[in-house]
């Protein structure tokens, strides 16, 4: 019994202390083994949204945000996105990029779907007053992307 | 140090008679059971963690336990591993050789989840359940209502004689985990954003942007898409930052007053709940750390009395 109770008052004192330390040092990624600043920062973008997207060209041409329906699994939109760019070394999201396109296409090909035209980066700055939130269509994503972006990167498959 | 465990186990400076084996054994059962179980239906049952195998090497940005590894383990040990871990979660669930498998479990659920935030995207759900297991694992937690207990009562052999204090010790391990979560969750708002989170329209961007960012997942949310009409109104953002900041400011105190518990715990499922159907995130998982505040026993005992009543 003595044991079992000291590992018990172990495992609560290193859980405790292990918080407290992160929490006080601002330690973000140790201890619990996760990060905890969460949407602490102030958010005012004003006056311009800016944000990163991927988007695919499918076979027939048109264009898509990268999103679940495509089956990125285990991403989705926002993660494949934050996983892409949390090193901000061009070099690395460059290398990610390419071996994602091809990650993907390698996956359309056995489920026997035709692969993906192109992946494409874009980095847009919108007014918040322009801020459309719902699924753009071909035409708008056509229209905000590809005309009035910052096209980043693009990897383009074999035509 | 007898006052400092006192505090710890939430016991008057002075002890108390009303710290009995029975009652700790159970609680402690019963919150083996449904953690386990919220465990397995909220994360071991989906392929989520096994599909991380199938990303690009070149994504790899190792966390936690795998920061010395330059590259991801291989895919055969991440399918070994996720099993033995699947499995292991259904065996603690109903306490089956609970002593030797929990360490099992906690050690391949660490692997498996750790492996999952190895990929460059950190998330924020798991980790605390992962770690609020620990103590469980460590935990005599199947002398009752366990396949353990049931076998040696078939064997005829003595059941066995536990300890109330670790018993309870396990059950706070896993209370403060959930409380000094959402206690840092606040004080990194605190030390970020300052009282400007809660004056300013932090918030209502956050909630402005969520529809897009999240557009992909938890369709059941966006059903109602309760952001698009909290943002029409300004200061009742304003006045869930605060809501949402005190009660995470304020959660350590459901520690150490019972009474406090009975507000703070309700509040922050009530801020899990909010933030699913306005900010697209789900916190499923956190309920089975929230199973450490319910005094099972009590509510057992309760039942049986009212129970009792009926002619």
């Amino acid at each position: 019994m003595r044991v079992y109770e000291m590992t018990s008052k172990t495992v609560f004192l290193l859980i405790v202390l292990g918080s407290i330390v992160t929490i006080v040092r601002g330690i973000d990624d140790v201890f619990p083994f996760s990060s905890y600043s969460m949407y602490s920062r102030v958010f005012e973008p004003d006056p311009f949204f800016v944000q990163h997207s991927v988007i695919v060209e499918l076979p027939n041409g048109d264009i898509r945000q990268l999103a679940t329906d495509l089956d990125i699994g285990p991403f989705w939109g926002a993660s494949f996105r934050e996983a892409l760019l949390v090193e901000n070394d061009p070099n690395r999201i460059k290398s990610k990029f390419e071996s994602a396109f091809e990650w993907l296409n390698e996956r359309r090909i056995k489920r026997g779907k035709a692969p993906l035209r192109s992946l494409r980066l874009y980095r847009h700055e919108l007014p918040w007053s322009e801020f459309v939130r719902r699924r753009l269509e071909n035409q708008e994503l056509r229209s905000l992307y590809v005309e009035n972006s910052i096209l980043r990167l693009e990897v383009r498959g074999a035509e | 140090m007898t006052r400092f465990w006192n505090l710890v186990l939430g016991l008057p400076a002075a002890g108390s008679s009303e710290f009995d084996e029975r009652r700790e054994s159970f609680n402690l059962a019963i919150c083996r059971i449904v953690y386990f179980s919220i465990v397995f239906l909220t994360m071991a049952n989906t392929d989520y963690f096994l599909r991380w195998r199938e990303v690009p090497e070149s994504f790899w940005f190792p966390r936690g336990v795998y920061l010395f590894l330059s590259s991801p383990i291989s895919r055969d040990w991440v399918t070994l591993l996720f099993y033995v871990w699947q499995l292991s979660t259904v065996f603690c669930a109903i306490g089956f050789l609970y002593r030797w498998v929990a360490p099992v479990w906690w050690l391949s659920c660490l692997l498996v989840t750790t492996n999952g935030h190895s990929f460059g995207y950190q998330g924020h759900v798991f980790m605390p359940v992962v770690l609020a297991g620990l103590p469980l694992a460590l935990a005599q937690a199947s002398r009752v209502l366990s396949f353990d207990s049931w076998l040696a009562r078939r064997l005829g052999r003595s059941p066995k004689v536990g300890s109330a204090l670790g018993d309870r010790i396990s059950i706070r391990s896993v209370q403060v985990v959930l409380v000094l979560a959402y206690f840092a969750a606040g004080v990194a708002k605190l030390r970020h954003g300052g009282l400007d989170w809660m004056t300013g329209d932090t918030l209502r961007n956050y909630l402005f942007r969520s529809s897009v960012i999240y557009s992909d997942t938890n369709a059941l949310a966006h059903l109602l898409s309760l952001n698009d009409r909290l943002i029409r109104f300004p200061i009742l953002c304003n006045l869930l930052a605060f809501f949402a900041v005190i009660t995470e400011v304020a959660a350590p105190a459901a520690f150490f007053w019972r009474r406090a518990s009975y507000i703070v715990i309700p509040l922050i499922v009530a801020l899990q709940v909010g933030i699913f159907f306005t900010m697209y995130v789900r916190f499923t998982p956190y309920l089975a750390l929230v199973a450490a505040w319910i005094n099972w026993h009590g509510l057992f005992r309760w039942k049986e009395s009212q129970n009792a009543q009926l002619p």
